[in-house]
């Protein structure tokens, strides 16, 4: 759609609560699925929010220091595959291990020819339809019950893995706040009310 | 599915707000402490007001008004977001020049007063998440705050 440009939504560099470790976690801009209560609607339209070159992107990532890996999650990583499975090839040969975020099934994955390379590629997918009904937020990772977690090489397992709510609070110097993750309602009615 | 939620820069100092201001051409008077523009809604004027710390605009909840003065009185009416986006830019860059030719003590003053703003905004995300159980981890990389607050589930 863009050529080797990456249409994205935002990049936090230094997050903790996308997959293990300190990650630095991009948010790729477009996803056609619409599950109904979705956070980031935002996220939807498949039309320029921000651009950025594919060797551009591999570059910053790989000039961090501090992280041990890479997540992508969206809008839906899978709908910009031609980038997304071009900066995980790239990856592969990093010491950095990669994380994506689907919204389409494993099944839905498995059986597209193209979706499913990424699985040769990631060494954790999560996958599925954000489902309103089943929203849980004490789920590590996911926001709906019927979102799951694949381990897909032995870099990680589900051994040391505990379900848990995770939130994370970015404030800047001058004293803008990002909230990431799955706040609560009250935590995220009563962070508002005090920033807002 | 996971929130990305970003909050405006806040606007602390006064003067640089209504610099920032000027420079997008938004007219205003200063009365009793509000911050009164000439952006219209269904309200009536859009105003700044001092509360905890910082300004906050204070307008019609809806667009509503903002899309009949733009469509019947005001062609140039930007929506609320759009320009608070623009205003936010706009405060950041009058922010940096004036640091740029302040006198020493001035600078330190808004400096500190930028780091209080700051610490005083993380001390109450703090109590926010202590007082819903969540344990909290704290980092500063570059000059950046992170909070990362788990509560544990099953």
């Amino acid at each position: 759609m863009f050529g080797t440009q990456l249409n994205y939504a935002n990049i936090t560099n230094g997050s903790e609560i996308y997959g293990p470790g300190n990650r630095y976690v991009i948010w790729l801009q477009g996803c056609t699925l619409g599950c109904k209560g979705c956070w980031n609607t935002e996220m939807w339209p498949h039309k320029e929010k921000k651009l950025i070159e594919r060797e551009k992107l591999l570059s910053d990532i790989l000039s961090q220091g501090d992280i041990c890996g890479v997540t992508i999650l969206g809008g839906e990583p899978l709908e910009q595959s031609e980038n997304v499975l071009w900066l995980l090839n790239e990856l592969k040969t990093s010491k950095l291990d990669c994380m994506l975020y689907s919204g389409y099934s494993y099944q839905e994955i498995i059986s597209n020819k193209v979706y499913s390379q990424v699985l040769e590629l990631v060494d954790i997918i999560i996958t599925g339809r954000f489902v309103l009904v089943l929203r849980d937020i004490s789920l590590r990772w996911r926001g709906s019950s019927n979102q799951e977690v694949h381990f897909l090489t032995d870099i990680y397992n589900a051994n040391n893995f505990d379900e848990c709510n995770q939130v994370e609070i970015h404030i800047n110097e001058f004293g803008n706040i990002n909230i990431l993750g799955y706040p609560s309602e009250e935590l995220y009615i009563d962070l508002l009310d005090d920033v807002n | 599915m996971s929130a990305v939620i970003k909050t405006l820069t806040p606007f602390i100092e006064q003067d640089i707000l209504l610099e920032a201001l000027n420079s997008l051409n938004v007219e205003y008077h200063v009365n009793n402490g509000l911050i009164i523009t000439n952006r219209v809604d269904y309200q009536g004027h859009q105003q700044f007001q001092f509360t905890n710390g910082k300004y906050h605009l204070i307008h019609d909840s809806d667009e509503f008004g903002g899309r009949l003065s733009r469509n019947t009185l005001n062609n140039d009416y930007q929506p609320i977001k759009q320009f608070l986006s623009k205003l936010e830019g706009a405060y950041k860059s009058v922010y940096q020049k004036k640091m740029e030719r302040i006198a020493e003590t001035e600078r330190i003053r808004m400096e500190e007063a930028k780091k209080k703003y700051v610490q005083a905004t993380k001390e109450k995300a703090i109590a926010q998440a202590k007082t819903q159980g969540y344990s909290i981890k704290e980092s500063e990389v570059n000059g950046k705050i992170k909070l990362v607050l788990t509560r544990m589930g099953h």
